[in-house]
């Protein structure tokens, strides 16, 4: 140790002694602390309870009115609509309370990146949509890009990565205008930059109802339809 | 204060300040690091980092204010600001899994990953905040002290014989298994239930986002994804009861069946082997990126380091060469868990 760090040292005894005799009881506040926040920010979100476009989705729907049917079996008459108005009116109850409880952590959690809670697989999706990309070359349309189509598999590296496929599959979770047009114009410039010659691309969604294993097994494959579509011609987008 | 606080202060002091060898975490930063490699390597191959992290006026698909104070401090989603994040991001990766840089390492790796991931938030995915946490948990252990090119360069070993503050593997412990339990709770959708049949893993596996390849043939084995469901459910909502297991051994000399039945039981291989399988499965059915990795990543800090060393041994069939640390003795003489 250099003469100069020794004495540095000397003049901040005086502050870190007694914080080091503290230290002990310190840690298991910090601790503690570490802990009522890993519980509390687990705790399902005000953003996450409230969120409108969450509640309106085809898969929520059918979850209320199957948890309506059920309450239904033991007496408890309710239709589903009813069944989410008075769970709305709960979450906005809880909501006041999840946010009073966890402020004192909300700013460090930001700050250290020490974060949690979120639902995996909370409902499984029974009702996805798929991005399609359709680009039209001499006056005919033809598939760009379909998840698992070999045939579209335009830019498939990219589209397949995890990130995108959140995405891509939020849309049919919680659709909203203002990220799908998004998405959409992007998309539709990016087929230009790759297909010089291409006059149109089309996005949209193609939504469908997935089978119960019974009508698998017999060969039958989900039919849909193609909705919010958005067409894009080379002259606007280059 | 009574005697009896004062008591069980004394013991929450003495529980925190236990000591452990370095290795059990730097293994843990180890497979973190890798996690967070994979994270961004990933995105920097498939090219989406200039798509879902920057700006429109730059080629990005969506307008987002900077979430992050160093996003902001460097000047926004720019895609110069995130051409130049990610490398630092990946090479800030590789010191963490090199263990070099010690602590200021872990605290800028935490820091980069944090400003980037949330720079394109319709995207964070749940593996995020497990890397962001595992980040900050290292960071307050010193993690890198072992197993590492620091321990290498300042002690010239590369497992030298050092102990490290416990609590933080303790905490997380607590947090995957909080993750677990809290992930089932949330598992509101009546096909996690009796009532829906059990079938949620059927539709999961019938939904185009997230499988990698066509799993219709799942129809024909319905019932098996029926168990499965049932099976991850069960586990995942009871996950925090492993913490009963942890209590019941650290009071080894008190009374009671159940207790002196897990001295006997260790739970925490029930626990593995069906958490294992399960992240195996995901990892090669479904596409939810380091997701599996990073929460196989936390099973490490299940263990002690001696354990951890001890098992290594047994499935290596080597010598001994790490376990020279001082870890605190459990009743029975072995370390604590």
């Amino acid at each position: 140790m250099t003469g100069r760090r020794r004495s540095l040292r000397g003049a901040a005894a005086p502050l870190l002694d007694p914080l080091r005799r503290l230290w002990p009881s310190l840690r298991v506040l910090v601790v503690g602390y570490h802990l009522a926040l890993i519980v509390v920010l687990s705790l399902p979100s005000a953003d996450a309870m409230l969120h409108r476009p969450n509640w309106e989705s085809a898969n929520t729907k059918a979850d209320l009115a199957h948890w309506a049917a059920a309450l239904g079996r033991v007496g408890v008459e309710m239709t589903g609509p009813e069944l989410a108005d008075r769970l709305w009116r709960t979450a906005e109850a809880l909501s006041g309370v999840q946010g009073a409880i966890s402020r004192p952590f909300v700013d460090f959690s930001r700050i250290v990146g020490f974060r949690q809670g979120w639902a995996m697989f909370a409902s499984p999706q029974r009702h996805p949509v798929e991005l399609h990309v359709d680009l039209e070359e001499g006056g005919a349309w033809r598939p760009l890009s379909r998840p698992h189509d070999d045939a579209a598999a335009w830019r498939r590296a990219t589209f397949e990565h995890n990130r995108y496929r959140k995405l891509a599959g939020s849309l049919g979770r919680r659709f909203q205008r203002r990220y799908y047009d998004p998405i959409a114009r992007w998309l539709a410039r990016e087929a230009l930059a790759d297909h010089p010659g291409a006059t149109r691309v089309r996005v949209q969604l193609h939504a469908y109802t997935s089978l119960p294993p019974e009508r698998v097994r017999v060969g039958e494959r989900p039919r849909g339809v193609d909705r919010e579509v958005r067409i894009f011609t080379a002259e606007e987008l280059r | 204060m009574s005697g009896a606080l004062r008591r069980r202060w004394a013991a929450l002091v003495a529980l925190c300040g236990r000591r452990e060898p370095a290795h059990g975490l730097a293994l843990f930063r180890i497979a973190v690091g890798l996690s967070m490699l994979y994270a961004l390597i990933s995105m920097a191959w498939s090219g989406l980092d200039q798509v879902f992290w920057v700006d429109t006026a730059d080629g990005g698909m969506f307008d987002h204010r900077p979430d992050h104070w160093l996003l902001a401090a460097l000047g926004g989603r720019t895609a110069a600001v995130i051409g130049g994040l990610v490398p630092v991001g990946i090479g800030l990766a590789v010191c963490v899994t090199l263990g070099l840089g010690g602590r200021p390492v872990l605290l800028c790796a935490g820091q980069v990953y944090q400003a980037l991931v949330r720079a394109g938030p319709l995207v964070t995915g749940g593996y995020d905040l497990l890397i962001g946490d595992a980040l900050w948990l290292l960071l307050l252990a010193g993690a890198s002290r072992s197993l590492s090119l620091d321990a290498r360069i300042r002690r010239g070993t590369w497992a030298p014989a050092i102990d490290i503050a416990a609590w933080p593997r303790y905490l997380a412990i607590f947090q995957i298994l909080t993750v677990y339990t809290t992930t089932g709770l949330h598992k509101q959708g009546p096909p996690w239930t009796p009532i829906g049949g059990f079938s949620a893993l059927y539709w999961v596996f019938q939904e185009p986002t997230w499988r990698r390849f066509d799993l219709s043939f799942t129809a024909s084995v319905y019932p098996l994804t029926q168990i499965a469901t049932a099976v991850t459910w069960l586990w995942e909502i009871s996950a925090l009861l492993l913490l009963v297991f942890y209590y019941y051994r650290e009071t080894a000399e008190r009374p009671g069946r159940i207790r002196a039945w897990m001295q006997r039981r260790d739970l925490r291989v029930a626990f593995v082997a069906i958490g294992v399988p399960l992240h195996l499965g995901i990892l090669i059915l479904l596409n939810v990126g380091p997701f599996s990795l990073i929460s196989l990543a936390y099973y490490l800090c299940l263990w002690h380091p001696d354990e951890l060393a001890r098992g290594g041994r047994r499935l290596l069939r080597v010598t001994p060469a790490v376990d020279k640390g001082g870890a605190a003795p459990a009743a029975d003489g072995g370390p604590r868990p």
